[in-house]
């Protein structure tokens, strides 16, 4: 097959199919825009995040350890991991008609540090692109605390948010990639978490953040990732449901999460 | 070329293992090679430490040679990426779980 060498989004190299896909929904949106109705607008994703960790730009091979994972942000909160047996490690996952980097989590002790700091009571939204790897691990955290018992993971094969308290549960599929959105204003009680883009949050759920955000089993609690992670995006406020949809719309046209 | 090692061991001998992976497998930060828990119940106290650690070129030997100071310890080699499921199935065997908070939903 021949690589996608002309088709860029965002700068990076997509599929054929994701390409139409970004091509279709702009196309859509023009024609909303042309409507009369002045009710729509262009949208693109916001580009104030605090911390963009993407595994297309790692400079390793498949099966290398990853001990620093650069923040795109510019804000400098890069994720590391100096015990070499904590390392994650590289790996190429085959999803939607691509084939994109990913790092690997593994189910015992895998996990990265980041100085990122998302304080308890502010708000703050995070995307990732993942999929667990082993269902038979009690507990997998992608995102977790250094601190806090605060876990944007995995259970038993559903997709979990703990915050504290129970936050969102979602039965997931074997070998499928989501895309996890988690939205939430602790000083307005607002808690906003996705699956795919369906609300899968628990009303009244915790509704907390993580205080320093940690990657896998370098959180408190020591879940380990278990999972393979293509990207992580953290804002430090709470999105609209308006700008939430534009970062949908940039993992669909990135990944074809949604495997059209 | 590298082989990827399961290590499980008793609490006794954490902080042995650990001075140990720090002064011959893991200059930088080998000190928290051995910070993950288990036990029986998947509650505090740990009962256990495991990793699971990529070795490169003569650590499959050096780590094999470790393992005689630790007797207790178990060391399997296996591939995390075919089969993930490896260490749950080995901590299972030995009737042990990973360590979890989470109240009942």
């Amino acid at each position: 097959m021949q690589p996608d060498r002309q088709l860029m989004i965002d700068g990076s190299p997509v599929s054929a199919n994701a390409a139409r896909w970004f091509a279709l929904q702009q196309q859509r949106r023009r024609r909303r825009n042309s409507s009369g109705s002045g009710s729509d607008f262009v949208v693109t994703m916001p580009e104030d995040y605090v911390m963009r960790l993407r595994a297309d730009t790692l400079g390793l091979t498949v099966g290398d350890p990853v001990s620093f994972w650069t923040d795109l942000s510019g804000n400098g909160n890069d994720a590391t991991q100096d015990t070499v047996s904590m390392q994650p490690t590289m790996d190429v996952a085959s999803w939607g008609g691509n084939s994109f980097n990913v790092v690997r989590f593994d189910t015992v002790d895998d996990g990265m540090e980041t100085p990122l700091f998302l304080a308890a009571s502010n708000p703050f939204s995070i995307f990732a692109l993942w999929r667990p790897t082993d269902f038979d691990v009690f507990c997998g955290a992608l995102v977790s605390s250094s601190s806090r018992d605060w876990t944007v993971g995995n259970l038993n094969g559903g997709m979990l948010c703990f915050f504290e308290n129970w936050s969102a549960y979602a039965t997931v599929a074997a070998g499928v990639f989501y895309l996890v959105e988690v939205r939430v204003d602790p000083g307005a009680g607002t808690l906003a978490i996705f699956l795919n883009g369906n609300a899968v949050g628990i009303e009244g759920g915790g509704c907390v953040g993580p205080d320093q955000v940690m990657l896998g089993a370098s959180g408190a609690n020591g879940y380990p990732g278990n999972c393979e992670c293509a990207e992580v995006l953290t804002y430090g406020r709470f999105l609209s449901d308006t700008e939430a949809q534009a970062v949908r719309d940039y993992f669909q046209a990135q990944y074809n999460y949604l495997d059209l | 070329m590298s082989v990827r090692y399961l290590v499980i061991l008793p609490a006794a001998d954490q902080a042995q293992a650990n001075v140990l992976a720090k002064s011959e497998f893991d200059s930088d930060g080998g000190e928290k090679t051995f910070t993950v828990g288990l036990s029986a119940d998947g509650k505090e106290p740990a009962t256990h430490y495991w990793c699971s650690a990529l070795c490169f070129r003569t650590g499959p030997e050096r780590l094999l040679a470790a393992k005689a100071l630790f007797p207790d310890a178990v060391v399997l080699d296996y591939d995390g990426a075919t089969d993930p499921g490896f260490p749950q199935r080995t901590i299972a065997g030995l009737g042990l779980k990973q360590m979890a908070t989470l109240p009942d939903r």
